[in-house]
This record gives C-alpha cells, structure tokens and sequence, in this order.
C-alpha cells in the first residue's frame, strides 16, 4: 500500500546534523519533514554519556545526551516540523521522488516530492580484515554503544578495543564505567589517535595503549574466546614473534567511519572519493549545497568530523535551503557568518588538519 | 614526548603544576597538554584565574588567583584538571563510576597508569547526587603522593552488587 505526500523541505537523517537543520529551516518558515530509521531522534548522541568539548558558549561540558534531549524537545514543540520515525527514506530518484518505507504505526511506503531535501544520512563502521572477525563478540564500536547505552545490555566481560581515535578511546571508557574490564586498545599508528586527555583518562584505570600494535586474529568456537595481537613495523605489517595471546570475550572494532552516499548518489549528486573525508562523499561548497540545486548535505555524511561541526554544518545547509525558497532575510547572512566562524575556530587544532586537506580537494573537484 | 604514544604525561609535564607546600588554599592542577578547541574550564572560572588567548590554546593557571573552588574540576570535559592542597595533604579527582563513595569510605588510590598506589580516606563528596555532573572525590592520601594519585576505586562491598 503506498500513500502520496506533500512536502516543502524532507530532511533525511534525525542526527546532530538532521535536528539543527530541521530546527533551523523551520526559523525561516520553511515546512519540514524529518525523517529517522530508528524509534527514537538523536543519531549518535543519545549515546554520548560523555561531556562535549568545545566552546562554553555552544553546549561545551554539557553531555550529548542531554543535547539529545534539549533538540529533541525543541523539535516536539515545533509546529513546522512533522516526525517520521521508524522510517526509511529507500530510494531518491532523478525526478525528485523520495520514497519512505514506514515501519510504524502502519507498514506502508510512502512516496512524495520534496521541493528540496537536506541528506544528514550520517557514516557507517568500517571493519577489518583479519581472521576470525566473523565471529560472535566481534563488534563495531556503534554497536557496543547501543547495546550499553540504549539498550544496558554488557556487551562483554573484556575486550580488546581496535583503535585509539576519540570514538576507541570515549568507548573504552564507557566499557570500564558499565564494568567491562578492557585488556588493551592497540593502535597501529605510531601513536594516539584521539584527544589524549581521553587517552589519559582510561590510562587511569589501567587499560594499556598500544601504539603500533594491531589484531591479527580473533579465536573461538563459537564466539571470541581470545585475540591475537601483534607488533608491526614501519610497513604496517605484523612483526613475526611480537604475537601476544590476550583472553577476551569480545573485540570493539573503531577504526574509522565511512559517509552513507547510497541516496545521494542515486540522485545524481557528483561523490567523489576523498579519504581524508571518509571515502565517497558528495560534494559541496561551504554553504552546504551540492551540485543539485536542491540538495543539501550536512554532518558526516559530508566529511567524518563530529557532532558540533555536524550541528553547524546542518544549520548552514538549512540557510542554504531557505535562500533556495526564496527567503530573503539578514537573518541568514548574520547566521552564516557566525556559524562558519564557529566551524573555522573548531577546525583550527591539528586535529582538524585532515579535514582540512580533505575540504580543499573536495573543492577543487567542483564539477563543471 | 611518551604521553602520546602511552597517555601517561611524562614527567616534565608535570613541573611546576604542583602547589606550593604552604598554600593556604588548594590549587587546581591542570594536566592539559595538547592543542584542541575546548574552553570550559576557562568559562566557568569564577576569578579568570585560567587564561587562553584562544579556543584551541592549551590554558595557562595564574595561581594567585586561583581560590581552589573546584568548578574547573567539575567542568573540565577530558577530566583533566585535578585540585591539590598540601597543607591537609588532599587531593580532589574527578569520578564517573558508580558506586559513589562515602565520606569516611576508603578507597584505592589510583596513578596516573592506574597501579594502586595507597589507601585513601574519602573527606568529602561534590555532585554525588547530580546525574548529569560529574562528581568529583576528596580523598586524604600521603604526602609525597598528592602529585600522584589522580583517580579513586570504590572497593567492592560484598552487599553492593546484585
């Protein structure tokens, strides 16, 4: 059974990114229609029990939690903004269709015709190859969160942690408070790969960082009953004799992110592959506009960065989309501004340096 | 520089963050050493007794100015500021485990490694009861070790679980 829908502005994705879009549409009058996969908005940061970097002024040491929480209530009390949960936006073709698969309260697809559409689709894990890695108890770092923090299920007893970025290390650390005892986190890099106060604050409890260390295999019968790690060299591979047995019901992958380009790209938005950026990723120019007219992309769907800088990405997509429509408003000119100074400042640490590098060659590839 | 391949800050880091021995108030220790946009501690310093020129500085104490009221312990989103009073030998680190001690409580004293370095006397307990804040934990420890015990574990009581 299929219903038809009229639409002004869909945004695809209820994340950091989707809520400060939809949020920010609206404040132009802009109608919008906000769509989520799963039952509950908030992406990523209903699961982010940890506190925000960042500027004091814009929600810094405040949980994302509770930044899940003040968005969401923003949203519920906005007339302008109608809620789809528990749907998928499945296909968006060269004539504007989007279709919707509703999951709930009524299965049905619903098909409708955005005038314009703001894809915060998000990123996905990415996995690595090495034997054993099929095995139960072998996990992607969002799903350790989901089960800890959404569903207060104990993924494991103790784990090897894959990664030292922020999400590796802010995942260790939230093993540790829900009582998983975490027997190392390895990191192939010569060094750590997230901010070291997070490193810094598992080190505390005791759990080894091993930097150029790597898994090489998960065994077990029927689910991991031990990791093997191992040393590598300037070439990134193992160092035979440096194997190391360690005795763990569960491996935490978090070794990167790659954007969710499949939508976009159906419907004609140019992706190309920048790595620093997460792989394929729409293009677009710093106002969040893509090669088609109407669509705008905003959070890591754009580029692997992290919340604030997906919130600001998503308010400038949202101006972009309102200019689009014809708003004509100093409104916009003064929140561009400031929201790009924001992201200019929030980029301008090393860590940023990636992104960066990626933006620019992202740029250079405007097509003609 | 060790502490960014290991998380432990290497010793030179540490110079100077230490209070002097007859410090009439506690001082916070700031053990932020890396570049990145973070700047709460700074905001919530009632006597801007912690400067930054910019977002993504590392933040400088100015200790005269610093009145040891802990709000920079609370707010600090990487836990890494720490308060320290030689005077009563007393050390304030950050907790976000549960169970939350009890004032009297001993606990483990924990390095900055992690190794069970003492046992401590819980004196006094911030934001025990404050969900979304982090608590922070006063606890009494040895003299030469106020400038190494950065973190507590609440023993395992037998009636505390299940």
């Amino acid at each position: 059974m299929s219903e038809k829908l009229d639409v002004q502005l869909a945004v695809v994705g209820g994340g950091p990114a989707g809520l400060a879009a939809a949020l920010a549409a609206s404040r132009f009058g802009l109608e919008v229609l906000l769509i989520d996969e799963n039952k509950e908005l908030g992406g990523q940061l209903i699961k982010q029990t940890h506190k925000f970097f960042g500027s004091h002024n814009h929600m810094a040491s405040v949980r994302g939690i509770e930044i899940a929480n003040r968005l969401k209530k923003e949203i519920r009390e906005n007339s302008h903004i109608t809620v789809f949960l528990d749907t998928t936006a499945v296909g968006y073709y060269e004539n504007g269709e989007l279709l919707l698969y509703r999951k709930s309260p009524e299965e049905k697809l619903v098909s409708c015709f955005p005038k314009a559409v703001i894809f915060a689709t998000g990123a996905r894990e990415n996995m690595l190859a090495f034997p054993g890695n099929d095995l139960p108890g072998v996990y992607g770092a969002g799903a350790v969160q989901t089960l800890m923090n959404v569903y207060g299920v104990l993924p494991a007893r103790k784990i090897l942690m894959v990664g030292s970025g922020n999400i590796g290390l802010i995942v260790s650390y939230q093993l540790l408070q829900a009582g998983t005892e975490v027997a190392a986190i390895v990191e192939i890099l010569p060094w750590i790969g997230g901010y070291i106060v997070h490193a810094s604050k598992v080190r505390r409890y005791g759990v080894p960082i091993l930097t150029r260390h790597t898994i090489i295999e998960a065994r077990g019968k029927e689910w991991v009953e031990e990791a093997v790690i191992a040393k590598v060299g300037e070439d990134f591979n193992p160092i035979e004799g440096t194997e190391k047995v360690l005795e763990v019901d569960a491996v935490c992958l978090a070794v990167g992110l790659s954007p969710i380009v499949e939508l976009v790209r159906q419907a004609g938005v140019y992706t190309p592959y920048i790595p620093e950026l997460g792989g394929l990723v729409p293009w677009h120019d710093d106002d969040m506009r893509t090669n088609l007219p109407n669509v705008f992309v905003a959070g890591d769907l754009a580029g692997i960065e992290e919340a604030t800088t997906a919130m600001l990405e998503g308010e400038l997509a949202a101006l972009s989309a309102a200019e689009y429509f014809g708003v004509k408003s100093e409104e916009i000119q003064k929140m561009r501004k400031d929201r790009k100074a924001r992201l200019e400042e929030l980029r301008a640490s090393r860590f940023s340096d990636k992104v960066k590098n990626g933006l620019q060659k992202l740029a250079a590839k405007r097509p003609k | 520089m060790k502490l960014f391949e290991t998380g432990i800050p290497d010793r030179e880091l540490l110079e100077g963050l230490a209070p002097p021995p007859d410090r009439a108030k506690p001082l916070a220790v700031l053990e932020c050493f890396e570049e990145f946009p973070c700047d709460p501690c700074k905001a919530v310093c009632p006597t801007d007794a912690i400067v930054m020129n910019r977002i993504t500085d590392i933040p400088r104490l100015i200790p005269e100015r610093c009145t040891g009221c802990a709000k920079c312990v609370v707010a600090c989103p990487g836990l890494a500021i720490f308060m320290v009073w030689p005077k009563k030998n007393l050390v304030w680190v950050p907790h976000e485990f549960v169970p939350i001690p009890e004032r009297g409580e001993i606990v483990d004293a924990l390095d900055r490694e992690g190794n069970v370095i003492a046992q401590a006397e819980v004196k006094a307990v911030m934001n025990a009861r404050k969900k979304l804040e982090t608590t922070v934990v006063c606890v009494q420890v040895p003299k030469e070790l106020l400038m190494e015990v950065r973190a507590i574990r609440v023993r395992e009581k037998k009636d505390a679980r299940d």
